[in-house]
């Protein structure tokens, strides 16, 4: 019975430690520090990430830079066209990363506003995403990587003369809803498994 | 079953940790942002007077109309052009028109104006339809009963 009692302690008491040990090591590694054990020295390698767009925050990035003459400037009508990048810069980086690109919650896209990257065009924002995925090694000598996304509304859409007029009605209702065409754009980097599997 | 839930604690606790090994043994980074445009407005608004008829006693009748860019104080996002065409193409040869603005005569080929620009600033175009019966200058021998209607079709100018 005594000898039972022992048992049981020794159990709850490793299952203790094991539940201590685990909030502990979520304690160290919930922040990226630079540890030191024992006697030596242990360097943490750097982990630095930066996204922009034109030399601006992500979160700033407007898709009316270019100009057109026979539209209001910062607006988007059919027979406008530009360009936004997206710049990844892991150049400070002492780690291997995989990053993808993300475009989410769009809102109030024109119907005939297509995007087109590296010659594949598209209609909608999300079918780019395959393209806009790729990893910066660790011994990469550069780790910097423009996207640039182009944009286009066409001022006429359709091939035949109806439809192309359905088009220009569609064009017309949207232009006099005005509403803002917004969207989301998530950049994720993760990184590689030292030990190659991820 | 004591030792059950003993083993059932302490697989627990292995499972917590590996879990905790696995989501916090790489870094993983999100960096967000927000894409905005704003779709460009077109206005394009015409107004006319009520009907007018022509009769006998009143053979010369001038019809005002006019087209505006804007609308309560907000004016067109896009340049605009527009021609006019008066209907019905066809008309007979005791009616004639002619359409003015600011006192300049506008030319109608076919019955119908060439394009006119109308700049995204804002802008009030104001026309003037004359209308005159001559009976004379027709072999008709019954009363004339067509409707004479002004047509505008304005698009978006690229330039």
């Amino acid at each position: 019975m005594k000898k039972s009692n022992i048992k049981k302690f020794t159990v709850l008491g490793a299952s203790i430690i094991l539940l201590s040990g685990s909030i502990l090591l979520g304690g160290s590694l919930a922040k990226y520090i630079t540890q030191v054990e024992g006697g030596g020295n242990a360097d943490i390698a750097k982990w630095n990430f930066n996204v922009n767009s034109n030399g601006e925050a992500l979160s700033t990035i407007k898709l009316t830079d270019s100009i057109h003459q026979n539209v209001k400037s910062e607006k988007i009508a059919p027979g406008t066209n530009g360009s936004f990048d997206i710049n990844l810069d892991a150049s400070s980086a002492e780690v291997g990363l995989d990053y993808k690109i993300e475009f989410l919650n769009e809102q109030n896209k024109p119907t005939n506003l297509k995007f087109s990257y590296e010659g594949t065009t598209t209609n909608n924002l999300k079918d780019l995403e395959n393209l806009l995925k790729g990893e910066f090694l660790v011994d990469d000598t550069n780790k910097n990587k423009t996207y640039t996304i182009n944009w286009e509304w066409p001022f006429e859409t359709g091939t035949t003369e109806n439809e192309i007029m359905d088009n220009d009605k569609i064009d017309t209702a949207e232009g006099e809803n005005a509403n803002a065409y917004t969207f989301d754009i998530s950049v994720t980097a993760t990184q590689k498994n030292p030990n190659g599997n991820n | 079953m004591k030792r059950n839930i003993t083993f059932m604690i302490i697989l627990s606790a292995v499972l917590v940790l590996m879990l905790l090994g696995m989501s916090l043994a790489k870094n993983i980074e999100i960096i967000k942002g927000t894409a905005t445009a704003n779709v460009a407005s077109p206005i394009f608004i015409a107004e006319s007077l009520p009907v007018i008829n022509m009769t006998d006693n009143n053979k010369n009748v001038t019809y005002k109309f006019s087209v505006k860019n804007y609308e309560n104080n907000k004016q067109s996002d896009v340049d605009l052009k527009y021609r006019i065409t008066i209907f019905p193409l066809e008309i007979d040869s005791s009616i004639t028109i002619n359409l003015y603005r600011d006192n300049e005569v506008i030319a109608l080929n076919n019955h119908t104006t060439e394009w006119i620009e109308m700049k995204k600033d804002m802008k009030l175009h104001e026309y003037n339809l004359e209308v005159i019966y001559n009976k004379e200058a027709s072999n008709l021998e019954h009363d004339l009963i067509d409707k004479i209607n002004i047509g505008i079709e304005a698009i978006q100018d690229m330039g």
